[in-house]
């Protein structure tokens, strides 16, 4: 196995498109709706901040967007630049549950992840213990929905409609 | 921003590694080979290791503390010494000025400069009481899947070193690259993994797997 530090910048760029693929998703599928096989659909929302960067290292130029949907058209015109998505604020909805996040994409690591309605750290101790569990239910739920996103568009990324149906759908979208 | 925060930042990792017999025993013994052990008695700038989960002081691991359902849960404390930009350079001005006092106002030469400045750090970094930091573990075994509550590289060094030294397992960090391997099912996909190349979204053209 090739040395893991030189993988997980040589596959960055993975990362990055699949944000972009979530993007255009949220906006190009029915109220944002997507199908995650074995598992319920997912309702998903770019939120109201995006990092997006251009090459690696010292040529690396970022541009930082937090606002409303309206920026999300200066953030398009990042990505037809050149520019992709590093960091994207998002919600997630499924079944009864709603999610915000943030997550990174070289490292798919989740950053401030909110549950809508959390009641909040508990002094008791049998209440903290239950705390921890509904904590770890939360964090486990939104992890799964995450790789099962991200095994959605490794399908279609790695299958030969990525070039004949996925892209020329998402540059319909970009130049909308 | 621990597992007790309303707000969750943490990075995700992949465990692999065989197991002994009697497992959640062999974790609580090789917890408390690599506890936290307190510097503040000495002059070591860092110092980390495991504590109850959530819990500074408490490093008894020898009555399932760690174990929470099907979790293993607890803490990496890293203490730091830290002497401030600020009080460095005052501290170093004193010093200095002492000492060309002694030298009847000569110049320090480059070299004395050099050793008054780590004599002026060592000094002050002996005084100032280590700033504890936690960081919460949260490790499921049955799925060899592990969340730390961090997202600092130095952080994820620390952690990663200190895992694999406690556990002799091999941890890695899960990103898109090891996510897919972990997700494709054949090794025709893993194939067209290692062929893929970047899309290009801005030049109109597509671009998909090399020889397609």
């Amino acid at each position: 196995m090739r040395d893991l530090v030189e993988l997980l910048f040589a596959y960055r760029f993975l990362g990055r498109e699949f944000l972009t693929w979530l993007w255009f998703r949220s906006e190009d599928a029915e109220e944002g709706r997507i199908a995650i096989k074995g598992r319920d659909a997912v309702t998903l929302t770019v939120g109201d901040k995006m990092v997006l960067e251009t090459g690696d290292g010292e040529h690396r130029e970022t541009l930082m967007l937090q606002g409303t949907r309206s920026e999300h058209r200066e953030a398009r015109l990042g990505l037809l630049q050149g520019k992709l998505p590093e960091e994207m604020h998002l919600k997630l909805a499924q079944g009864e549950d709603e999610w915000q996040l943030s997550l990174k994409a070289t490292t798919l690591e989740i950053k401030g992840l909110k549950r809508k309605n959390n009641p909040g750290p508990q002094e008791d101790e049998d209440d903290r213990e239950a705390f921890f569990f509904d904590q770890m239910y939360q964090m486990e739920a939104v992890s799964s929905i995450i790789d099962g996103l991200f095994r959605e568009f490794l399908e279609i990324r790695l299958s030969p409609a990525w070039d004949q149906e996925e892209m020329p759908r998402l540059h319909d979208w970009l130049e909308a | 921003m621990g597992i007790f925060s309303k707000s969750l930042s943490c990075t995700r990792y992949f465990v692999r590694g065989e197991t002994p017999p009697d497992f959640l025993t062999w974790v609580d013994e090789r917890l408390q080979h690599f506890l936290f052990r307190e510097i503040d008695e000495t002059t070591d700038e860092k110092a980390w290791g495991w504590v109850e989960l959530d819990n500074l002081l408490q490093t008894a691991f020898d009555g399932g503390q760690a174990h929470l359902g099907e979790y293993l849960a607890f803490s990496l404390r890293i203490d730091t010494r830290k002497a401030p930009a600020a009080l460095f350079r005052k501290h170093y001005l004193l010093a200095e000025l002492n000492l060309r006092q002694q030298q009847k106002f000569r110049r320090l030469s480059r070299q004395q400069k050099l050793e008054l400045k780590k004599a002026v750090q060592q000094d002050l970094l002996r005084r100032q009481m280590p700033q504890p930091t936690l960081y919460d573990v949260v490790w499921h075994p049955g799925q060899q899947r592990l969340w730390l509550f961090a997202t600092s590289p130095k952080v994820r060094e620390i952690f990663e070193t200190l895992f694999r030294e406690t556990f002799e397992m091999d941890i890695y960090l899960l990103f898109p690259y090891t996510l897919a391997q972990d997700v494709l099912a054949s090794e025709a996909a893993m194939e067209r993994l290692e062929m893929v190349e970047p899309a290009v979204f801005h030049s109109g053209q597509g671009s998909g797997v090399r020889g397609q």
